[in-house]
């Protein structure tokens, strides 16, 4: 009886032991939420996809391209926005104007790229203000590359712009490099610049707004692209350049570029 | 993956019930302690509070409310991107069983995150307007988990014990509510520790 006793028991603890380490083994073990923690298929994807890009750049000059911006977590809306264009078949690529995330903690990034993965079509992105917290600005650049850079198709110079400066120790955005790569240095079509604070937003105090709008003047830029303030817009705020800022994902609406060699048009779409 | 684990605590309540008999965990202190010496020594790996982190446990209330102060770190993050956690670890033993002179426990509770890394701030530098962001310093991650103590013939060490839970985070849950794209079984984590009982 006794040998029967210790016999039950050992077997049922060992039942316990055994189905608590298999429910143990499924999840996953985290170090932070602010740790710079990059799965390897959301690495490098500003290169990977400027490939995808490269790969479908030929000799035509016009195309046609979806702004999104400031998706932060309302990821059921952010879905539906890459739902709706992938349900249309006239989009070479996809940009994003920044504020991937809310608080930049990795999880955030992560449920980001599951969602934007799910495009058909190539997706660049620039970083916002929100990016930048925490750890983010390493984590975006593990995960993308660095924050600026500048790519071309069919013709058309892409400017991508960091200009985010409270979170960015409170320092002015690298204007330098933003007026050296604005310049159109190979015949291109149009060079379009893209960052995710519009020049009249908060963050822009003391010159930076006329710093902005002098280079947009002095390179001829026709359009300057934005996310930010969560507010469709697209208008010529000073008179010359057009501006276009989309508001963010719940707004529900987003925009369609087209462009060829002359001109380019913008279409708001409402999801 | 969630429900197994409940499956098992569950398991846990009901069989050894049935199976073990009552008693204490610890034998009750003979000597009186300072107040600032803890009862345990604390090392735990993962968990959000670091890769890993070592802390001190004092007893709040008998031995059923316990509060480890945790200190963890996370090695791979250079200089400018340092990521320290303290922790404070509020850890309450819900039930506890006996078999033999081992004795098992559910647990469940609550750690206060204290994160000093790279632009986490309580109160934001003053360019930023007021209430621009919310503090994103200071973390609240529940858990529940399991743990067992064996008692050790030593007169420094009078036992030790062996752990394990599963949590997750105030941003995780709250995104999980808000939304169905997060869904409840991709926010938790684990974690697994052992203390040392003086």
């Amino acid at each position: 009886m006794q040998r029967r006793k210790f016999i039950k028991q050992t077997g049922l603890l060992s039942l316990i032991t055994v189905s608590g380490l298999l429910t143990g083994c499924s999840l996953p073990f985290e170090y932070g939420p602010h740790d710079i923690k990059v799965k390897s298929e959301f690495r490098n994807l500003t290169q990977r996809n400027l490939d995808k890009l490269m790969a479908i750049d030929n000799n035509k000059s016009s195309f046609r391209f979806a702004f999104i911006s400031d998706n932060h977590t309302f990821y059921d809306d952010f879905e539906d926005q890459i739902k709706d264009i992938n349900s249309r078949d006239d989009i070479d690529f996809v940009i994003h104007g920044g504020d991937i995330t809310l608080s930049s903690l990795h999880k955030e990034f992560t449920w980001f790229n599951e969602i934007i993965g799910k495009l058909d079509v190539p997706f660049l992105t620039v970083i916002g203000n929100h990016d930048h917290l925490s750890n983010g600005k390493a984590i975006y650049e593990k995960s993308f590359g660095p924050t600026n850079y500048t790519f071309t198709f069919r013709g058309v110079k892409f400017v991508m712009f960091d200009n985010v400066i409270w979170e960015n120790g409170n320092k002015n955005p690298d204007f330098d490099w933003f007026k050296e790569n604005l310049k159109n240095d190979d015949n291109y079509n149009h060079v379009f610049p893209v960052s995710h604070i519009p020049p009249w937003a908060d963050q822009f105090i003391n010159q930076n707004e006329s710093i902005f709008n002098e280079m947009m003047l002095e390179k001829n830029i026709e359009l300057s692209i934005h996310g930010h303030t969560h507010k469709y817009y697209f208008d010529k705020r000073y008179d010359e350049i057009d501006y276009l800022v989309v508001g963010d994902t719940p707004d529900r609406n987003y925009a369609i570029i087209t462009v060829d060699e002359d001109n380019y048009s913008v279409e708001k779409i409402i999801f | 993956m969630i429900q197994r684990f409940i499956y098992t605590i569950i398991a846990i309540i009901m069989l050894s019930t049935s199976v073990l008999a009552n008693g204490s965990m610890t034998e009750q202190d003979s000597v009186k302690r300072k107040w600032y010496v803890p009862r345990a020594a604390k090392i735990q790996y993962a968990g959000n509070i670091g890769f890993m982190a070592i802390g001190a446990t004092y007893y709040i209330v008998d031995d059923w409310y316990q509060m480890s102060l945790m200190y963890g770190i996370t090695s791979s993050h250079s200089d400018t991107d340092r990521l320290n956690t303290l922790a404070l670890k509020n850890t309450f033993l819900i039930k506890k069983f006996h078999y033999k002179n081992i004795t098992f426990s559910p647990t469940a509770g609550l750690s206060v995150n204290l994160a000093s890394t790279h632009n986490t701030y309580r109160k934001f530098p003053d360019h930023f307007p007021d209430q621009y962001y919310f503090q994103n310093k200071i973390h609240f991650a529940p858990f529940v988990g399991g743990m067992i103590y064996y008692p050790l013939p030593n007169k420094t060490i009078k036992g030790i014990d062996f752990y394990a839970e599963v949590g997750t985070m105030d941003n995780y849950l709250l995104e999980a509510i808000r939304t169905d794209y997060v869904k409840y079984s991709d926010i938790w984590n684990l974690s697994l520790g052992l203390s040392l009982y003086f």
